[in-house]
């Protein structure tokens, strides 16, 4: 438990070190400066996995779309 | 019992600065301030007010022609909706802090798409109204600028997250530390108790363990500003993330001492249906239009008074038989009953700023009608409550009571001494009905068939 928790605290650090920013808010809650330098961490990380979500939905959609008006074609033949 | 005091503000309601609610002539207020004009009625012209109510995710309320408490803050003074009971996280079970999670999540979501986003997660905005979440602050929203990150995220976290994980991946019962953490579950506190396993999933590992790291790392650092943003893809993503792990926690309602104590009680079919007779009849002598089911397990009593639209709170100390009365309400849609959890030797007492932002299970009562039903010979053998103290606590909490006493012959009973010293020599159904005289007038009384056990509808003095 302890190396895992040396480990991530490393990861932590040494991903951090590279930039380390922080941004005005007008909150009346703390947001926790912490919280907020992870945030900004993560978000292109998360961005882009978002995206790919995205893309992958509407990929099977359209995909699925194009199946159905096949299989429609298929029956207004008929 | 609440003791709102007439036109001020509402303990829990003071933190801020955008309004707070107050109590006047028997109804609940919510002053706008001056400082929220533009964030109120972006609200509301952006239609996110109007397409939030439709969807049922936030209560109702009506702009009032009337004067402020704090008359030279207010912008306006709207009467809101009431939510009938009142509750908790530390009085959820788990399906309803997870549904609790979700519906914050899909609120944020839906104002982001009005242009607006909640600037703050905290889990006391969450109410159960006809046994479906609903967001109960509406000076939550801001208007959403691109660029800044989510100002609520840490909140969110520590509300939510962390107690789900908690939950899911340690112990049913670490939702109590909501009782000692007023404002959710330190992410370090977390970190340490969750096992090695939840590392090994990013989100857990990025939104708790390395979130924790972080809050300690810059706990006593002041940090360079810079002009990064999050971008509005970047924001949803983390929406996304967080909405995504909420969905894959699971716990499943087994394995605890009460869950399956319908499968283990002494009644006859006949005595069972005997028994749910005089209950029924003993309701409709009493006409309540509230009932608090005490030690009510899956809520097969709670029923008999919900289905006849009576508001019942069906209260078990069990997190499972909790879990399982609440999933069943879920998927019949029902509305008149609430599934809590309640632990009646420790009922939750009033706590956060000045011992009064949240409220104790007695100043929320008392209910028209309590049900004690295969309920006395626990507190009294399992816990070595007096009589006296049981009728005092009850008569505090109901105005009339339906109450079951099971006698020493009863092999349940007999259960519970099996290892133990007997010394209730005073457990007697005399010394029963003498003690409950004190503080309660008995209408009436009947034995169930089949059985040693005795029915009572009891009327407070």
């Amino acid at each position: 438990m302890k190396q895992t928790c040396y480990l991530t605290k490393i990861m932590f650090i040494s991903i951090i070190s590279c930039f380390v920013f922080y941004q005005d808010a007008n909150a009346y809650l703390d947001p926790g400066t912490g919280s907020y330098v992870l945030q900004m961490l993560i978000a292109g990380l998360l961005g882009a996995l978002f995206f790919i979500k995205l893309s992958w939905k509407r990929m099977k959609i359209f995909i699925s779309n194009l199946f159905s008006k096949d299989k429609d074609d298929k029956i207004f033949r008929e | 019992m609440i003791r709102f005091l007439e036109n001020k503000g509402i303990p829990g309601s003071f933190r801020d600065p955008s309004g707070f609610l107050f109590y006047r002539n028997g109804s609940i207020y919510r002053q706008v301030n001056t400082v929220y004009k533009n964030n109120y009625d972006l609200l509301i012209n952006s239609n996110l007010y109007k397409t939030l109510l439709d969807e049922r995710l936030l209560v109702s309320h009506e702009e009032i022609d009337t004067e402020g408490v704090e008359p030279d803050k207010a912008y306006k003074v709207l009467k809101v909706e009431l939510i009938p009971f009142i509750s908790y996280p530390y009085e959820w079970c788990f399906g309803q802090l997870k549904d609790a999670a979700l519906t914050t999540l899909r609120i944020q979501k839906m104002a982001l798409n009005y242009g607006m986003s909640l600037k703050d997660a905290s889990v006391y905005n969450i109410q159960f109204r006809k046994c479906k979440p609903i967001f109960i602050d509406t000076l939550s929203f801001e208007k959403y600028n691109e660029g800044e990150p989510w100002v609520a995220y840490r909140q969110f976290c520590q509300h939510f997250l962390a107690p789900l994980a908690l939950m899911s991946y340690k112990d049913i019962r670490l939702n109590q530390l909501f009782r000692i953490f007023i404002d959710g579950v330190p992410l370090d506190l977390a970190s340490n108790l969750l096992p090695l396993r939840t590392y090994l999933k990013f989100s857990l590992l990025s939104h708790i363990h390395i979130h924790a790291k972080s809050q300690d790392y810059f706990a006593d650092k002041a940090v360079k500003k810079n002009n990064r943003k999050m971008s509005r893809l970047s924001f949803l993503g983390l929406i996304d993330s967080l909405e995504a792990i909420v969905n894959t926690m699971k716990w499943e309602a087994k394995g605890t001492e009460w869950s399956d104590y319908y499968q283990d009680t002494n009644y006859t079919s006949n005595g069972f249906g005997h028994k749910k007779e005089i209950v029924t009849k003993y309701l409709e002598k009493s006409k309540p239009n509230t009932v608090w089911d005490l030690g009510a397990n899956v809520g097969i009593f709670s029923r008999i008074a919900s289905d006849r639209g009576i508001q019942t709170l069906s209260f078990d100390i069990d997190p499972a038989a909790v879990e399982k009365n609440y999933l069943r309400c879920a998927s019949q849609n029902e509305v008149n009953i609430l599934p809590l959890l309640c632990d009646l030797t420790n009922p939750s007492p009033s706590i956060g700023w000045g011992n009064e932002e949240r409220m104790s299970l007695l100043e929320r009562g008392p209910a028209d009608t309590l049900f004690a039903l295969a309920l006395i010979h626990h507190l009294v053998i399992s816990n070595n409550l007096p009589f006296n103290k049981i009728a005092k606590f009850l008569s505090n909490i109901c105005k009339t009571l339906i109450i079951e006493f099971i006698p020493k012959n009863d092999s349940q009973v007999k259960r519970l001494l099996t290892n133990r010293e007997d010394i209730f020599p005073d457990y007697t159904c005399s010394a029963f009905e003498h003690e409950f005289k004190k503080y309660f007038k008995i209408r009436d009384s009947e034995k169930i068939k089949d059985s040693e056990r005795t029915l009572y509808l009891m009327e407070k003095i």
